[in-house]
């Protein structure tokens, strides 16, 4: 019930802002659409804690500086690589995860494959390892640092 | 203004080329792939910044529809290779490897 | 100057150096060696690219309806963009075409799937 209500919410946000159309009739009709759509979504059972993660949403914009940065620094680095390509050393590591629930360690993953120069190849929920490719040595090392770790972690806010 | 636009609409008309180039040359189908998907990104982009130097940013719509529509085309392409068919019949039968 | 001329030089300047990434990003895509090095290079289209041009536009942006598409296209290309590389490279993985030029540390090669 609670999921059904946020989800509705934040549909009929986003349908508020895209619309551009404010007139009552419309107005209840994007409404009455954003609740079909989470029913709809409730009766498929996406609407669990994996498809909708409002702890990790809330949370997001806490590193999105930290990240962006990251990625910009990550970008020079394989610019640079790409101009000579002889100084790329591919590897691929195993990176231990920390988080605890799913939808954490899918987040550390596509921060990974988000940042240049390494990307998750394969996430072993079991062991909670991902598996991550690095273009270079120090992509590799850079990775294997608990910094992107403990970012992803604090997110999850347990 | 409109000069940066321009540039920036060249720019991405190169990058698209250089793209094709490496879907063209393979050499696996995966290089394909990942190239599509990246031609689909500067498409994304060149939509955004065509309709910025038109004066109609009403194109950022398609922009975004193209977006996710790029995105369900990868999947459903690497789905396809696995599989050999986009339905779901085909998953039971090797369930152990899903 | 006036704040609105500083905006857009910012955002010019974004929209420049947007575009040079996503030069370099598809130059890459054509240059490294094989499939998975190809995709820290589409990695940088995804990113770097498309983040700054992106973010150009939003400077240039004339009202909110456009600043909200903006970033909304943002925000499912950041969603998007790894989810498909990462299924293109578990794909790769699973097949039997991996490259074979990877120094592989202390892991094995789990079956298909």
């Amino acid at each position: 019930m609670r999921q059904i209500a946020i989800s509705t919410a934040l549909l009929y946000a986003l349908w508020l802002l895209l619309s551009g159309h404010y007139n009552g009739l419309l107005l209840t009709l994007g409404f009455f659409s954003a609740l079909g759509a989470s029913l709809i979504g409730a009766r498929m059972g996406v609407l669990d804690e994996e498809g909708l993660p409002m702890a990790i949403l809330v949370r997001l914009p806490k590193v999105t500086l930290w990240l962006i940065w990251e990625i910009l620094k990550s970008n020079i680095g394989v610019v640079r690589v790409i101009l000579n390509p002889k100084l790329a050393r591919p590897q691929i590591v195993r990176v231990k995860a920390s988080q605890k629930a799913v939808a954490g360690l899918v987040t550390h993953a596509n921060f990974i494959t988000l940042t240049p120069g390494t990307v998750s190849v394969d996430v072993d929920e079991d062991d909670n390892m991902i598996l991550v490719h690095g273009l270079t040595d120090d992509f590799a090392a850079a990775c294997l640092e608990p910094d992107m770790d403990a970012k992803v972690s604090s997110l999850e806010g347990k | 203004m409109e000069g940066a636009l321009a540039i920036t609409l060249i720019a991405l008309g190169v990058a698209a080329t250089l793209a094709i180039i490496r879907a063209t040359l393979g050499p696996t189908s995966f290089d394909r792939v990942l190239a599509v998907n990246s031609v689909g990104s500067i498409a994304v982009l060149l939509i955004a910044v065509y309709g910025f130097f038109d004066g109609r940013p009403e194109f950022l719509d398609i922009a975004m529809l193209y977006a996710l529509i790029n995105f369900i085309g990868t999947i459903a392409i690497l789905k396809f290779f696995r599989f050999g068919t986009l339905g779901d019949h085909v998953l039971h039968e090797d369930e152990e490897d899903a | 100057m006036s704040a609105l001329e500083i905006t857009q030089l910012i955002g010019i300047a974004s929209l420049l150096i947007g575009s040079l990434a996503v030069i370099f990003g598809a130059l890459g895509l054509l240059r490294l060696g094989d499939v998975y090095q190809r995709m820290h290079g589409a990695g940088i289209v995804d990113t770097g690219g498309a983040g700054l041009i992106l973010f150009g536009l939003l400077m240039l942006s004339p009202d909110w309806t456009v600043t909200v598409r903006l970033i909304l296209i943002g925000f499912i290309l950041v969603m998007t963009g790894p989810t498909a590389t990462h299924a293109i490279a578990r794909a790769v993985r699973v097949s039997d075409q991996e490259p074979d030029n990877v120094s592989e540390t202390k892991t094995k090669k789990r079956g298909r799937g």
